[in-house]
C-alpha cells in the first residue's frame, strides 16, 4: 500500500513539474526561436546586426522611446531580398520578406533594450512600405503578416500596435519590402 | 617599484576609458552649433548665413509642434536662398546632384524650425531621433541612401555625433504637393 502511494506521489510530482516546465518554456525567447527556425535560421538565434548603409544609426533610445531605422528583408545567409513588387511577384516569397523584416526589427529592438526583449513595454507603431504598383491588391495582407507575427512573439498586450501601410515608388538599394517600428520600454 | 608602475598604468587606463566615455557623450555649446549651422547656410548661398522665413503656414498647418519635450516638424521643403524649391521627378526631371543640394536645403530648413521650437537655442536640442526622407521618383530609381546621406551628415556636422546621429527611413513617392522633389520630416527631443 505504502509503495503504491509513493509511486502515485512521485508520478504526481513529475506531472506537476513537467507541466510547469512546459509553461516556463513558452517565454518570449522561445516563441522568437520558433519563428526563427521556421524562417530558416537553423540555430534559432538572431543573426548579427547588419551594418548601416550610411551615417545613421539602426536604433535610438531617448528616455523610454525607441526609434528604429526602417528594416529590410535579409535572408539567413546574409543576402538581401530585392526587386520591385509587381502583380507577378510570388506572394509567398513576399510574405517571407515581410517575416524577415520583422526579425530584423526585433533584432534591433533587442539591442535597444540592452539584450533583453522582455524589457520592451509596447510596440507603438508599425509602418509598412512596399514598392508596389498603385493598384496592388495585397497591401493589407502584407501589413497583417507583420502585425500577426509581432503579436505572436510579444503577446497580445505588448505586441498589438497602430499601423500604416503605403505603396511607394521604390526603396533604397531596390529593397523588396521594409517596415519601420516604434516601441517603448517598460 | 614594479607595483608603482602597475598602479600608474591602471590609473592611466582608468582615466583614458573615462575620457573616451566623456567623448562618446559630447554635447556641443550654443556658439559651436550656431557657427556650424551658419557655415552650412553660407555654403548653400544664404546671405549672412540667415535662413529665409517663409510665410506659408496657417493656423491649421504649423511648421512644427512641441509636445512635452518632443518636437515634430511638418514635411519641410527644400527652399533655396531664392525662395524656390526643386520640382520634378528623379531621374526624368531632376539629377542626382540637384537632389543632393535639395537634401541639404531641406535639412537646414528643418534645423531652422527646430531652432524656433527650441526658443532660438539649438544647444537645447537633446537628440535628433528620426528623419523621414521623401523623394519624388520613378520606380527604377534606387539611390535614396546617397541623397539621404547629404542631410544625415549635415545633421551630425551641425549638432555633433551625440545629438545629431539619428534613425531614418527613405522612400520614393509617386506625387507630392507642388510637385516638389524632396521633403523631410524630423522628430527631435529637447533637453
Amino acid at each position: 500500500m505504502k509503495k503504491l502511494f509513493s509511486i502515485a506521489l512521485i508520478s504526481f510530482v513529475t506531472l506537476i513539474a513537467s507541466l510547469s516546465f512546459a509553461q516556463a518554456a513558452d517565454t518570449l525567447e522561445d516563441r522568437l526561436a520558433k519563428e526563427l527556425v521556421r524562417l530558416g535560421f537553423e540555430d534559432g538565434k538572431l543573426p548579427p546586426l547588419s551594418k548601416a548603409f550610411g551615417p545613421y544609426q539602426g536604433y535610438i533610445v531617448v528616455d523610454k522611446d525607441i526609434y528604429l531605422t526602417s528594416t529590410a528583408a535579409q535572408r539567413p545567409d546574409g543576402t538581401w531580398m530585392v526587386g520591385l513588387v509587381t502583380d507577378e511577384t510570388d506572394l509567398d516569397e513576399l510574405l517571407y520578406a515581410v517575416d524577415l523584416c520583422v526579425i530584423s526589427a526585433i533584432n534591433r529592438l533587442k539591442y535597444a533594450a540592452d539584450g533583453d526583449l522582455n524589457r520592451i513595454g509596447k510596440i507603438i507603431h508599425v509602418n509598412t512600405m512596399s514598392p508596389a504598383p498603385a493598384d496592388y491588391p495585397h497591401l493589407e495582407l502584407l501589413a497583417d503578416r507583420s502585425s500577426e507575427m509581432l503579436i505572436r512573439i510579444f503577446g497580445e498586450e505588448i505586441g498589438i500596435h497602430a499601423r500604416s501601410i503605403m505603396a511607394i515608388t521604390s526603396l533604397p538599394i531596390n529593397m523588396h519590402h521594409e517596415i519601420e517600428v516604434r516601441a517603448t520600454m517598460k | 617599484m614594479k607595483t608603482v608602475i602597475k598602479i600608474t598604468l591602471l590609473l592611466l587606463v582608468c582615466v583614458l576609458s573615462f575620457q573616451t566615455n566623456v567623448m562618446a557623450q559630447e554635447y556641443w555649446d550654443k556658439s559651436t552649433i550656431d557657427a556650424a549651422f551658419k557655415k552650412e547656410l553660407i555654403a548653400l548661398g544664404f546671405e549672412d548665413g540667415k535662413y529665409l522665413d517663409r510665410d506659408e503656414y496657417t493656423s491649421a498647418h504649423q511648421p512644427y509642434i512641441v509636445s512635452g519635450n518632443i518636437i515634430h516638424t511638418a514635411s519641410i521643403s527644400a527652399f533655396g536662398p531664392d525662395g524656390t524649391a526643386l520640382q520634378g521627378k528623379i531621374p526624368t526631371d531632376v539629377s542626382q546632384e540637384e537632389l543632393y543640394v535639395a537634401s541639404r536645403l531641406a535639412c537646414v530648413g528643418a534645423i531652422h524650425h527646430i531652432r524656433n521650437a527650441a526658443g532660438g537655442d539649438l544647444s537645447k536640442v537633446r537628440k535628433i531621433a528620426n528623419i523621414r526622407y521623401l523623394t519624388l521618383s520613378e520606380p527604377e530609381y534606387i539611390d535614396y541612401a546617397l541623397v539621404s546621406n547629404e542631410c544625415s551628415t549635415l545633421m551630425v556636422r551641425v549638432f555633433g555625433q551625440t545629438v545629431g546621429s539619428h534613425t531614418r527611413f527613405a522612400v520614393g513617392v509617386v506625387a507630392s504637393p507642388n510637385n516638389e522633389s524632396f521633403k523631410i520630416n524630423v522628430i527631435a527631443y529637447l533637453k
